[in-house]
């Protein structure tokens, strides 16, 4: 089966029913989706499939042949962070950082849609994704600053509150 | 059809139209069909479910709902998000399944075909009188829901077509929702009025399958009140505890929402 994976053209040799999630985390040691639930219940593992958010602990590998997958790593880099990145560093809306891999991917999807800065619209494209540790009050900020056009201060952000932040940009596995 | 076989793995074909996948899951032996994929996917990945040969759906089209004549057809791969926009209860109840993300993938086949606490359509498309149209090794069939369940519409070797039903003169969905149990829904009623006046109530989750309430309905056939239809509505419940509700609870909520059904329609 051939996917384009963060612009990349892959090829993948895991079974036809191996979930997205097992072939990007194991085959091609993409680890930025993560194995929370694995059962379509947590959204730690949501991707892109064709710039639609989906769950890839619930798709098939087969059903992705020939599509294109965007992953955390696919959206910015540590050195050029997209905006909803940047949003999440400024907004301290991440803790463990466990959910924030897919809330990025799902925020991306929604502000790129031209969703808007209306929290309860937030809160409706985010509503199954599980955070144990922020209380989401932070990451709705975050999106809602995006959609608004916001511009974030990195640095500055970084330097006052003396944060080891880059960490987010390339996410543990 | 495009097909792929691994080593030990579940075999996969991929038919390109209606006929074709027809032929792929009533001419093979265990053949299973694979939709949005949502249950069957984790299922078979955290080995619950053995499958030999899978039918993917994803390229055989059967995704569009068709409207003509007062009446609208529904195939089966299509996704629930896109159910939504359907009259009420279809439409309301198919919006309210799963979160986004698995709402825009899994399939209104796939909901009909799984059982509790999964086959929220089962009772809309119960109150609305939907046919279903689907296919085994015997032939083509025709049949409510009922009928699709009593011959064993979900196993292998049976692929589901699409699900038609008239457009009512009225619709209503109503849905218990609790936090802490995803979206999956412990009791919910449907009621509908045809074109003919006569009104029709179903419920998923006031029995362990999908059911009508038939008594409930002869009461306002009989010109009964709400309050004396909705009391009645016990009849052909069969309560049961679960992860979601009680037996006690869901016996106590069920009046309340087929009172709330039937407002909602303006009986
Ligand atoms: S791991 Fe996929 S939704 Fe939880
Ligand atoms: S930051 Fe820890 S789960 Fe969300």
């Amino acid at each position: 089966m051939d996917l384009t994976v963060n612009s990349v053209a892959r090829t993948v040799q895991s079974p036809p029913l191996a979930s997205l999630l097992t072939v990007l985390r194991e085959e091609l040691d993409i680890t930025s989706p993560k194995a929370g639930c694995e059962s379509g219940s947590c959204g730690a593992c949501t991707v892109l499939i064709d710039g639609e958010p989906r769950r890839s602990c619930l798709t098939a590998v087969c059903a992705v042949d020939g599509a294109e997958v965007t992953t955390v790593e696919g959206l910015g880099t540590p050195e050029d962070l997209s905006r909803v990145q940047q949003a999440f560093i400024h907004h301290y809306a991440a803790q463990c950082g466990f959910c924030t891999d897919g809330l990025v991917v799902a925020a991306t999807a929604y502000v790129s849609a031209g969703g808007s800065a209306d929290t309860a619209a937030i809160s409706d494209a985010l509503a199954g994704h599980y955070c144990r540790c922020t209380g989401y009050v932070k990451i709705i900020e975050a999106v809602a600053a995006v959609a608004r056009g916001d511009e974030f201060d990195i640095a500055a952000t970084a330097s006052s509150a003396n944060n080891t932040y880059v960490t987010i940009a390339g996410a543990g596995s | 059809m495009t097909s792929t076989a691994t080593a030990g793995a579940a075999a996969v074909s991929a038919p390109t139209s209606e006929a074709e996948a027809v032929a792929a899951v009533t001419q093979q032996p265990n053949a299973t069909v694979l939709a949005g994929g949502t249950l069957l996917v984790p299922q078979h990945n955290l080995g619950h479910a053995e499958i030999e040969r899978v039918v993917w759906l994803g390229r055989a089209g059967m995704s569009a709902i068709v409207r003509s004549n007062g009446s609208i057809t529904v195939g089966a791969a299509t996704p629930l998000a896109k159910c939504a926009g359907l009259p009420a209860p279809a439409g309301p109840c198919a919006a309210r399944i799963g979160d986004n993300e698995v709402n825009a993938q899994a399939t209104i086949g796939g909901n009909v075909c799984s059982p509790a606490p999964y086959g929220d359509m089962r009772g809309p498309l119960l109150a609305l009188g939907a046919q279903l149209h689907w296919a085994d090794a015997d032939g083509k069939h025709t049949g409510g829901v009922t009928d699709f369940v009593a011959a064993g519409g979900s196993r292998p070797g049976v692929l589901l077509l699409d699900v038609a039903f008239a457009v009512p003169a009225a619709g209503s969905f109503v849905a218990l929702r609790r936090h802490h149990t995803q979206s999956l829904c412990a009791l919910a009623v449907s009621a509908v009025r045809g074109g003919d006046g006569a009104v029709a109530i179903a419920a998923t989750g006031a029995a362990p399958d999908a059911c009508r309430l038939h008594a409930a309905e002869a009461v306002l056939a009989g010109g009964g009140a709400i309050a004396e239809a909705a009391a009645a509505a016990a009849a052909d419940a069969d309560p049961y505890d679960d992860a979601l509700a009680s037996a006690a609870y869901r016996r106590r909520v069920l009046p309340v929402y087929v009172a709330r059904a039937l407002e909602q329609i303006g009986e």
